[in-house]
């Protein structure tokens, strides 16, 4: 015997009727333990903070403070009854076993258990089952003002452009009618799921008729070109200018489900002031001084980025390091004999005093805001000495800077 | 559109590829002082450096009363120190000093006694004599008696004017506080009919050659000469050569007249003194607080210079052999004016610069 849609949507409003449970904490603490715990060092803490500031900045820049719940949960309000046509969900074909984990929430967390068949069965009407569907929750909590709920972690759920999302607008209509008749602090689990989904939800990208920002997450290996901008302390403590530079860059990304690797090359101008001076005396019947006074106004680095990165909806961060070797420099050179300058002039293609390899580890964060397009933050530090320490009037340091990048992602013809 | 990237890419690689690297200077390796002078002066505790705060290292050579002085000189304007080392067997032309790892040299001091007396007293003949004006090196200094307190190589004259009214002039070449080398005394004997016999009295065995000239003329090669001179006064030259080298000429003027208005040879002024003779004597001269303390002025007897190593260090500008030596000194030294003497316990590395 099948059920008829009409017939499921019967036994599930007795259900959602018959609906009554406690919400209680205990049950996402339950589920949080399950997954494994990380214990971050200090160090990892520390530079989580730098670069959570560094994201959050950045974020502010772009992103409106009105979070995407509160204003997903606005738009449906505002359209009529097929507004959920086109959800924005990616598919996952690896995880074909979501669904589980949804009658797994459902059956433990909602007391639906009873219902688990017809439930199946619903999602078999969505037509899910196939691509996968996944769904962390480690934390959840009703926010009353936005009639949704809001969690501290989630990830996207993801669905295939090809998933009917007919199916869906009878889970949404549902779901906004059970928010609505919910009691404030009982909130059935399937308005949780749909929420979550809802969470990731992109209307604009619905009204576009598209469904992605990126072109597959898919495995597989795209392209990018990048251009940033960079302001870093100075190399050497007491010349307080800051390094300035413009990059731009070309290179690989390889995708697989949230994480990505990326590995390219750059050409980064960089202006500077940084003097060094190297000098010597030489005694006899008397003494003679001789110095090297080296201005370093720009150089020109050839940087090989390594970054791996983390993909949550719009979101990226990324750590890594980057390679850099110094292709070429401009500097102010003067001689001096005795205290007498012997020569003054502007010399290219010298790297005395430096050091031509250096790594830079860096943190940062990314945003999507448009279709393939990124703009983001990083955080740098220099690992490795940059200059002759022996040369240095002062301390050499190992400079942070900051860098905002616009980057554009795109697939080989 | 990843050509056109690559394409730009590859430009300003090349670009800054090609940029024009000019050379910087190649600087030469730094070192540490070489010449130095440290420890105390006085009881106080001082360095000297050539390099740093205008010190500077000097070297040279001067004559000091005929005698070569060889000077380092370590110092600046506000303060200088001076170590100076007298040539020895100085009647050797040519004589190269060397010195050496752990020779101990001795610091001169001024002699206290006269080296020479000019005085016609001294002299056989002084009852002939009505006068005798000295020059040393063309300068008067005095009539009749004069003491030669310094040490060194002097051009002495006499013009003597005899109780007959004649005069005559003569100049020898006196060599005080330093080894004659060669030590003898020219004597002579006239008779009666203008012959007169010359002779060297003393230690005549290092003797290599003797030249006699009779006003210029070379008149033998014997070690004595017995000539006829005539009734004229004659001033007879006496050229030897030792086999060690040193050379001494001499002369005196004989009267064939037999009326005792001769002159003798002058070495019969000098006064033998037991104080240590200047070869190879050390002189150190300091300069501080806007006045000359010396090492000549003060008893020093107890006082040295050791050295302790000596290194080849490089060529002046003449290509001469430069060395590096480095000694212990600890001496007395005065100011001559005031008297005042302080004491200088030193370590000191100076130049020292072979002489041809």
């Amino acid at each position: 015997m099948s059920w008829t849609d009409q017939e499921l949507d019967d036994l599930a409003k007795k259900a959602n009727g018959e609906l009554n449970f406690a919400y209680s904490p205990s049950y996402f603490q339950e589920v949080e333990a399950l997954f494994p715990q990380k214990k971050a060092s200090s160090a990892i803490i520390f530079l989580g903070t730098g670069i959570t500031v560094v994201a959050v900045i950045v974020s502010l820049l772009f992103i409106d403070v009105q979070s995407n719940l509160f204003s997903a949960v606005k738009t449906m309000d505002s359209l009529s009854g097929e507004f959920l046509v086109g959800i924005k969900m990616e598919t996952k074909d690896q995880r074909p076993n979501m669904e589980d984990r949804i009658q797994y929430f459902m059956s433990q967390d909602s007391g639906l258990g009873d219902s688990g068949p017809k439930t199946e069965n619903r999602i078999q009407d969505f037509r899910i089952q196939d691509s996968g569907l996944e769904i962390f929750i480690t934390d959840a909590h009703l926010n009353e003002g936005s009639r949704s709920l809001e969690s501290s972690n989630l990830r996207s759920a993801e669905v295939d452009k090809s998933t009917e999302v007919s199916a869906e607008l009878s889970l949404f209509s549902e779901v906004s009618k059970k928010l609505e008749n919910a009691p404030k602090n009982q909130v059935p689990v399937s308005a949780i799921l749909a929420t979550l989904v809802l969470h990731d939800f992109d209307f604009t990208q619905v009204v576009d008729g598209r469904f992605s920002q990126f072109p597959s997450r898919k495995k597989g290996t795209l392209f990018y070109y990048q251009v940033g901008v960079t302001m870093g302390q100075a190399i050497v403590e007491n010349q307080g200018e800051h390094t300035k530079s413009l990059d731009l860059g070309v290179g690989l990304i390889y995708r697989c489900g949230y994480w990505s690797l990326r590995a390219g090359a750059a050409l980064e101008y960089q202006s500077l002031n940084l003097t060094l001076a190297e000098r010597s005396k030489h005694y006899g019947f008397s003494s003679d001084e001789y110095s090297n006074n080296l201005l370093y106004r720009e150089f020109y680095n050839l940087n090989i980025p390594l970054t791996a990165q983390f993909h949550s909806g719009k979101h990226q961060m990324q750590a890594g390091v980057i390679f850099n070797y110094l292709l070429s420099s401009k500097m102010n050179y003067s001689f001096y004999y005795n205290g007498v300058m012997e020569r003054n002039e502007t010399v290219y293609g010298q790297n005395k005093g430096l050091t031509a390899f250096g790594a830079q580890a860096t943190f940062g964060y990314g945003l999507e805001i448009r279709s393939n397009w990124t703009v983001g933050a990083n955080l740098k530090w220099q690992m490795t000495n940059q200059v002759d320490k022996k040369m240095v009037e002062g301390s050499a340091i190992k400079p942070l800077s900051g860098q905002v990048f616009v980057r554009k992602i795109f697939k080989k013809r | 559109m990843i050509k056109r990237v690559g394409t730009i890419l590859l430009v300003l690689l090349i670009f800054s590829a090609c940029k024009k690297q000019e050379e910087l200077e190649i600087l030469p390796e730094s070192n540490d002082p070489v010449f130095t002078l440290t420890g105390s002066i006085d009881n106080q505790q001082m360095t000297y450096l050539a390099g740093n705060n205008g010190m500077v290292m000097r070297n040279g050579v001067e004559a000091r009363n005929g005698i070569s002085y060889f000077y380092s000189e370590l110092g600046n304007t506000d303060r200088k120190f001076r170590i100076g080392l007298y040539d020895g067997h100085v009647a050797i032309p040519d004589f190269q000093a060397t010195l050496k790892s752990g020779d101990t040299l001795f610091l001169a001091k001024k002699f206290a006694e006269p080296l020479a007396l000019l005085s016609k007293k001294y002299l056989t003949n002084a009852a002939q004599i009505e006068r005798i004006d000295w020059y040393v090196d063309n300068a008067f200094v005095g009539q009749d008696e004069v003491e030669l307190l310094e040490a060194g190589k002097f051009n002495v004259c006499g013009h003597f004017t005899f109780k007959n009214g004649s005069q005559q002039t003569i100049c020898n070449q006196m060599l005080l506080g330093f080894e004659q080398e060669v030590d003898f005394t020219i004597r002579h004997f006239m008779n009666e009919v203008g012959s007169v016999n010359l002779w060297m009295d003393g230690n005549l065995s290092e003797i290599s050659t003797v030249e006699w000239y009779n006003d210029g003329q070379l008149v033998s090669t014997a070690k004595s000469l017995t000539m006829n001179v005539g009734f004229s006064q004659s001033i007879i030259t006496c050229k030897i050569k030792t086999i060690a080298g040193a050379e001494r000429v001499k002369r005196i003027l004989v009267d064939g007249k037999v009326s005792g208005n001769y002159i003798e040879d002058f070495d019969i002024l000098l006064r033998e003194t037991i104080q240590t003779k200047w070869d190879f004597g050390v002189g150190l001269e300091i300069y501080q607080n806007g006045s000359w303390y010396s090492s000549f002025e003060v008893e020093n007897y107890k006082s040295f210079l050791f050295i302790s190593k000596v290194e080849y260090y490089g060529v002046n500008s003449q290509n001469k052999p430069i060395y590096k030596v480095t000694s212990n000194i600890d001496a007395k030294l005065k100011n001559a004016s005031s008297g005042q003497a302080i004491t200088a316990k030193l370590q000191t590395v100076f130049a020292y610069i072979l002489q041809d």
